[in-house]
């Protein structure tokens, strides 16, 4: 081997362990902002439900909707075993008030986790309405129909399904939107994340405070849900 | 303070926090309370995207459950085969998501000098406790109350759990500040004669909490009346977890490496400059524990 080479692969060697060096102080960085980054505290969503909307439409006013939830295997067999007690794979009227009372009105401090949404002005549900379960194939159903008669939820506005407690993470089906027209055209819909009206919610407030923030303050979080959008072509 | 008082002293703290009356500091949202008043949601709740790891982790917990209910249905070993490879696999993803100690461990790895194997072992005992915890508050209950505990319950438990020893942790961070703060004026940082037993007893403290994951894991078996099935997903999840746990040890390990490639000869600076670096991780860990016990301690005051 020539002096020449000896050279070239110490030279090598050191530009290799420099990089090395280099390498290991990127690492560092990334390592710093993966481990310590907002994000490693950040809730898990422990459910997931599958939402299928079905607005009713007469003419250009939409009188209501239904929201169709399915839910996840776990989340599932953990409410059948609890409130079916027969087991007999189906909620009779009676394990269907208990559910009702047990899992599912207690939504309405959460808004049944819909956000209503007319240009400026978002809200949530105050009430609902023909509530009812089913069980297939291991999976739980729920349906309920929110009513829009006289509030003014005609031509274009947005409706999102989201829990800002994030106990669920939320998605919606296929079909996603089913549109039930009585007369006249059908209005059209497009899903998506709307930057320009996004949710503030207070994640160091009391524990029972579920108050949804118009503006942004300091200690606030915000989340962008994705809405959906209902509007006629013409 | 010797392993032996640590125990004891930490055992007595966790009895204390585990009776202090609290109101319910987790629980599911679609639930009511006996009382009327509003269940809570699960905190700390900041969240605010469904992320990639998110969505893997909803995929595979499905598969586990499919491959699940195939034991069950057919009761072959493909799907036994199946159903260990998925859960592993959730494992992975579930504990690249957020929480699962992967800040606790990654600061005790930046915090000190530790031989190449020991980010492993500290990984893969975290995850096993972790998991290891759900088996045993889930198969307990379900022998001592001869039913099925709820998935609320479990939360409430968790939530319990959680809060405990966050505090515990958070107590341990104050001490070992104090100490590498005491070597740091009085010996100049000299750490030669610390004892690496407080790594460990970290490790585990912290992740004596059931992990919500294999708890629905454990729930789920157990409603197909399948424990055995439960028990052997949990460690194939487990084993998938320690993986993720033990790289956020490494990447600490080699961090530190890296950082004290140029100090290497100065043994001064180094010394100093690795007790500082223990302080700071120390107190990281003080700060995630207050932060993440602060429901538990809302729900106390």
């Amino acid at each position: 081997m020539s002096r020449f080479s000896i050279l070239r692969a110490a030279y090598n060697f050191m530009r290799w362990e420099k990089m090395m060096h280099m390498r290991k102080c990127f690492i560092i960085m990334v390592m710093f902002y993966l481990m310590l980054s907002p994000q490693s505290v950040f809730s898990h969503p422990h459910v997931k439900i599958i939402s299928t909307i079905t607005f009713y439409f007469n003419g250009r006013i939409c009188e209501g909707c239904r929201v169709q939830w399915m839910f996840d295997d776990y989340f599932s067999a953990s409410m059948i075993n609890d409130f079916d007690k027969n087991r007999d794979g189906v909620f009779d009227e009676r394990e269907l008030k208990s559910l009702y009372k047990g899992g599912f009105i207690n939504l309405k401090n959460y808004g049944f986790f819909v956000f209503l949404r007319k240009g400026n002005e978002r809200t949530n549900p105050e009430s609902v309405s023909e509530f009812t379960a089913w069980q297939k194939n291991g999976k739980l159903f729920y349906s309920f129909y929110i009513s829009l008669n006289n509030k003014k939820y005609t031509d274009d506005f947005y409706l999102a399904v989201f829990d800002r407690s994030f106990y669920c993470a939320s998605f919606y089906g296929n079909p996603a939107v089913i549109i039930n027209q009585k007369s006249g055209t059908s209005p059209v819909y497009e899903i998506s994340k709307n930057k320009k009206f996004p949710v503030y919610y207070d994640p160091a407030g009391a524990p029972d405070d579920m108050t949804i923030y118009k503006r942004w303050k300091p200690g606030l979080e915000t989340a962008y849900p994705e809405e959906i959008h209902i509007y006629f072509r013409d | 303070m010797s392993l032996k008082r640590t125990f004891c002293a930490l055992a007595a703290l966790a009895l204390v926090l585990l009776f202090v009356p609290c109101n319910d500091i987790s629980a599911n949202p679609f639930l009511s309370s006996d009382n009327n008043k509003p269940a809570y949601a699960p905190p700390p709740v900041y969240g605010g995207r469904i992320d990639y790891f998110v969505t893997m982790q909803f995929e595979y917990r499905e598969k586990v459950a499919h491959y699940l209910r195939g034991i069950k249905d057919s009761g072959t070993a493909g799907f036994l085969l199946m159903f260990i490879a998925v859960s592993f696999l959730y494992g992975l993803f579930h504990a690249a998501g957020p929480g699962h100690r992967k800040t606790v461990v990654f600061s005790l790895f930046f915090s000190r000098r530790a031989r190449w194997f020991e980010p492993a072992c500290a990984g893969f005992l975290s995850s096993l406790v972790h998991a290891g915890t759900s088996i045993a508050i889930i198969s307990l209950l379900y022998i001592i109350q001869a039913r099925v505990i709820s998935l609320a319950e479990s939360e409430n438990i968790y939530a319990l759990m959680e809060g405990v020893t966050f505090i515990i942790l958070a107590v341990m961070s104050i001490l070992l500040i104090a100490n590498a703060l005491f070597r740091l004026v009085k010996r100049g940082g000299d750490s030669s004669a610390v004892k690496t037993h407080s790594l460990y007893v970290m490790v585990v403290v912290s992740s004596l909490v059931p992990c919500p994951g294999a708890a629905m894991l454990m729930l789920l078996s157990l409603y197909a009346g399948m424990l055995w099935a439960g028990i052997v997903g949990v460690l194939a999840m487990s084993v998938g977890m320690g993986v993720v746990i033990s790289l956020s040890g490494y990447l600490a390990y080699t961090g530190r490496s890296g950082l004290f490639f140029r100090l290497k000869k100065r043994e001064h600076a180094l010394i100093k400059v690795s007790a500082l670096l223990e302080i700071l991780s120390y107190g990281i860990i003080l700060l995630f524990s207050l932060f993440m016990a602060w429901p538990f301690i809302r729900s106390v005051i």
